[in-house]
């Protein structure tokens, strides 16, 4: 996925991507707390599995969905600055 | 009819993973550089598989679900919390230390340790206190192994131990590295496929709400969020969350393989898609351990409850494949752990300290012969059982984040000096090891887990000790690190 086509130049520039960055890391560290507050009671069960964790998985996958725009925002605003070869390709 | 069904179906799995380590053979160039890191080749999906492979363990398949057959699923929850962090680590400091690697033609973690802070004793510190946690978690998957042959095929445990490290010192020498990532993605895909068969079983076959509320009326409070004992509080979950999200990218046999990773793209990508393998195969565990508990009873080893759970369930075909999937899982983490300590031995101390002078295929010789003393090492504390699968794994995940402050900070901080990493070294594992054996009393950590706390303290020292000493030479510091963000504001 190309971060610099799917979001604004302006949150994969530099300072707003660092901004952009630590937000998301917070807001991963506060759901990864928070949920406990929240989800303690739904005991349930469907399909033997408790209802909290069926919504624990939907967290994680907002979590995981969040880190990979973290990744993104890192990655485009790093990008500039790679070596890169004639035809446009990161060079190692 | 029932045991031979099974045992046919897991030698048959046997000799297909040699087979590929033959066929790897044929590729492999007998170069430290192609022995140890595939000549730096490896793709988005094969360089994920084998993350997930090594990840993927004894730990996984039978940890887990003793686990949480008597702790409840946050066994589950801190994995999966974990896992999403790991990505940001392999996408940052994975590809800072992919790019290093390929620059300055490092193949193994201690050795960037040695020219990152241009000190030959700091990377030995470094291989010898990761030396112990690996010899602990090679243990803890021999242990696995033994399980599995016990319940398969009826060897008792220790001959099953031995039997496990003879077939993986085998493997590795035939294949080298290249031979492990491709069994490794082999593995993680026949793990990730019957463990999702079982408990799909369970759900669509059996009926997994009424497995579940025997379960519930044999442990109360066993489906509750902090488990049956209280034990899952937001500060212990967190806590082990963070020392695993430090400990599974600080592995040494992961950084091992960052440094395989053929560009940073690859990096990135395999990090995420690792995540999305592992956190499913985390849940299958943990299900299959809870459900275990409304379906056998519990057993005088609660290390026995997947496969006996499954040999319960079902047929000998699937339980043959469910074992080798098992012994799959314990096979590419211990060959991976193996192959990476040996190789720093070789790399960082023969060739380093006794013969400066050897050639490539001298280096790999004395790999291959390292390799057979640490299997030998974690034998023998296979053999004594200090603790079961899981305690004994996760005592080797978070004794890898106490190790991780020097490679991650030093990727990063150009401040970090020798002297600050080698205390770190000694301190944060140290105090971790000491909370582990019960030395330093487990209530000192107010409730946090106490593989966090050695984390904290690793990199406290490392930056403490670091500030107060002067920093290493200017080249090897700029040689071996790159800005966070490396563009200007």
């Amino acid at each position: 996925m190309d971060f610099e086509t799917l979001f604004p130049g302006s949150v994969t520039a530099l300072p707003t991507a660092k901004y952009v960055f630590a937000a998301i890391v917070a807001v991963l560290l506060v759901l990864a707390v928070g949920q406990w507050y929240v989800l303690g009671g739904l005991t349930e069960l469907y399909l033997g599995v408790p209802v909290w964790l069926w919504l624990q998985l939907a967290i994680v996958v907002a979590m995981l969905a969040l880190a990979w725009v973290a990744m993104g925002v890192w990655t485009a605003a790093n990008n500039d600055n790679s070596p890169t070869t004639d035809d446009g390709s990161t060079e190692w | 009819m029932v045991a031979t069904v099974a045992q046919l179906v897991f030698g048959a799995y046997l000799v297909g993973v040699l087979l590929i380590g033959v066929y790897a053979s044929r590729f492999t160039e007998h170069t430290p550089t192609d022995f140890y890191v595939a000549n730096r080749s490896v793709g988005t999906v094969v360089l994920a598989l084998t993350l997930a492979a090594t990840v993927l363990s004894a730990f996984t398949v039978f940890g887990i679900g003793a686990d949480t057959s008597g702790g409840g699923l946050g066994t589950f929850s801190f994995l999966a919390i974990a896992a999403v962090f790991y990505t940001l680590f392999f996408a940052t400091v994975g590809v800072a230390l992919a790019e290093i690697g390929r620059e300055r033609d490092i193949v193994t973690p201690s050795e960037y340790i040695r020219e990152r802070y241009d000190s030959p004793l700091v990377g030995a510190v470094y291989l010898g206190v990761t030396g112990l946690f690996m010899t602990a978690l090679v243990a803890g998957q021999l242990i696995g192994g033994g399980v599995a042959l016990d319940v398969l095929l009826d060897i008792p445990f220790r001959p099953a131990v031995l039997l496990m490290a003879g077939f993986m010192l085998v493997y590795i020498h035939i294949a080298g590295y290249r031979g492990v990532i491709w069994s490794d993605a082999v593995q993680s895909t026949v793990l990730f496929g019957v463990l999702a068969a079982v408990v799909g079983y369970v759900v669509f076959s059996l009926d997994s709400t009424d497995i579940a509320q025997d379960a519930v009326t044999e442990t109360e409070g066993l489906f509750d969020l902090a488990g049956p004992a209280d034990v899952w509080s937001p500060l212990f979950v967190i806590t082990i969350a963070i020392a695993f999200a430090f400990g599974v990218p600080g592995y040494p046999h992961n950084i091992q393989r960052y440094f395989s990773a053929s560009d940073p793209d690859v990096m990135r990508k395999s990090g995420f898609l690792f995540a999305v393998v592992a956190i499913p195969i985390y849940l299958f565990g943990a299900l299959l351990g809870v459900w275990s508990v409304g379906i056998i009873p519990e057993p005088e080893n609660v290390d026995y409850v997947i496969p006996l759970v499954v040999q319960e369930l079902l047929n000998p075909v699937v339980f043959g494949v469910v074992m080798a999937g098992a012994i799959a899982a314990i096979m590419s983490t211990a060959d991976s752990v193996a192959l990476t300590m040996s190789s720093m031995l070789s790399r960082d101390i023969y060739r380093e300290f006794l013969n400066p002078e050897a050639t490539e295929r001298q280096q790999v010789r004395v790999t291959q012969l390292l390799l057979v003393v640490l299997v030998a090492l974690a034998v023998g504390l296979a053999l004594l059982q200090p603790a079961g699968i899981f305690n004994l794994v996760a005592f080797a995940v978070v004794g890898f984040a106490t190790t991780s402050a020097p490679v991650f900070l030093g990727v990063y901080w150009e401040r970090g000096t020798a002297a600050g990493a080698t205390a770190s070294l000694v301190l944060g594992p140290g105090v971790t090891i000491l909370l582990f054996l019960d030395v330093i009393p487990g209530s000192l950590t107010g409730g946090a887990h106490y593989g966090f706390v050695g984390v904290v303290i690793a990199y406290g020292v490392f930056v403490a000790v670091s500030l107060a000493t002067s920093t290493p030479a200017e080249d090897a510091v700029g040689d071996h690190s790159r800005r966070f963000w490396n563009r200007a504001d």
